[in-house]
């Protein structure tokens, strides 16, 4: 089950993932936070033990086939079970139904990613299944601790 | 059938009034205090207040006289913020039992701290 995982280090705060996601959806569901020594977009974590699905009283909360948690607007109430419930204050209620990232479902049919994924230029938004990007990361890690013991002790 | 409504019980979540389609249950919030209203009158008696209730405050008897009835509820601010949130203090206590979270923040305030969690993971 692939996901979107944000890679902070390689954000540069440019939000074009916020643009691309509102020309996607007509308004963005995600959002970059800037920090002193760092910036963070963030969206749906599309949770694998969904606290919002759990919530949801009409059942109107659900997973697709790729994993990806889905709102049935015709379900959903309104209720706002689910912004009780979100740990990331991600669900928003809109039209009277609760809207969210979707993962772009159109563009995921036609085997393309999600359009934050696509637009953003340097790479800190991937659309990947968890394990890759943990691999991903440890080898990064491990380099980078090689790299500075060559700087601190070359030769050995 | 109607619904009949444990007001005791009842943490003011507004799901039945949302879920409810002839405006039976109706709902206000103001200063604070958000107040729910059953009018009888209205209900149709398909009981969808009672499906969607977390707490189990709605029970449908069957050939029973609903009163008008209603209650009040003071509503919950956020704890990092401050702000009003549209949560009654007593949803936000029914949610910390359940271990949906140990401090109550509003949306806004929930993706602050998040990001900036995910963001610190890097120091």
């Amino acid at each position: 089950m692939s996901g979107i995982l944000i890679d902070p280090r390689k954000c540069i705060a440019c939000r074009a993932c916020e643009v691309a996601c509102e020309r996607e959806h007509g308004r963005s569901f995600i959002t970059v936070f800037e920090f002193e020594s760092s910036a963070v977009p963030l969206n749906c974590r599309h949770c694998e033990k969904a606290p919002c699905i759990e919530a949801c009283p009409t059942r109107a909360l659900f997973r697709d086939k790729d994993g990806a948690v889905m709102v049935d607007v015709k379900k959903c109430i309104g209720c706002d079970m689910c912004l009780l419930a979100c740990p990331f204050g991600i669900p928003e209620i809109a039209g009277r139904v609760m809207v969210k990232c979707d993962l772009c479902p159109e563009r995921r049919a036609k085997g393309k990613l999600p359009l934050c994924v696509q637009t953003c230029p340097t790479g800190a938004l991937s659309y990947v299944e968890p394990n890759e990007f943990s691999a991903k990361r440890r080898k990064a890690y491990a380099e980078r601790l090689a790299l500075r013991r060559s700087e601190n002790a070359p030769g050995l | 059938m109607r619904p009949v409504f444990d007001w005791e019980k009842c943490i003011g979540c507004l799901a039945c009034v949302r879920a409810c389609k002839t405006g039976a249950l109706s709902y206000s919030d103001e200063n604070g205090v958000r107040r729910i209203a059953f009018e009888p009158r209205l209900c149709d008696g398909d009981l969808l207040c009672v499906d969607v209730c977390p707490v189990n405050a709605v029970k449908g008897f069957p050939n029973h006289e609903s009163g008008e009835s209603s209650a009040t509820f003071e509503l919950a601010r956020c704890e990092r913020c401050g702000r009003l949130t549209s949560f009654t203090v007593k949803e936000v206590e029914w949610a910390k039992g359940e271990d949906l979270f140990t401090v109550f923040l509003c949306s806004a305030c929930r993706r602050v701290e998040s990001a900036k969690k995910i963001g610190e993971g890097l120091e």
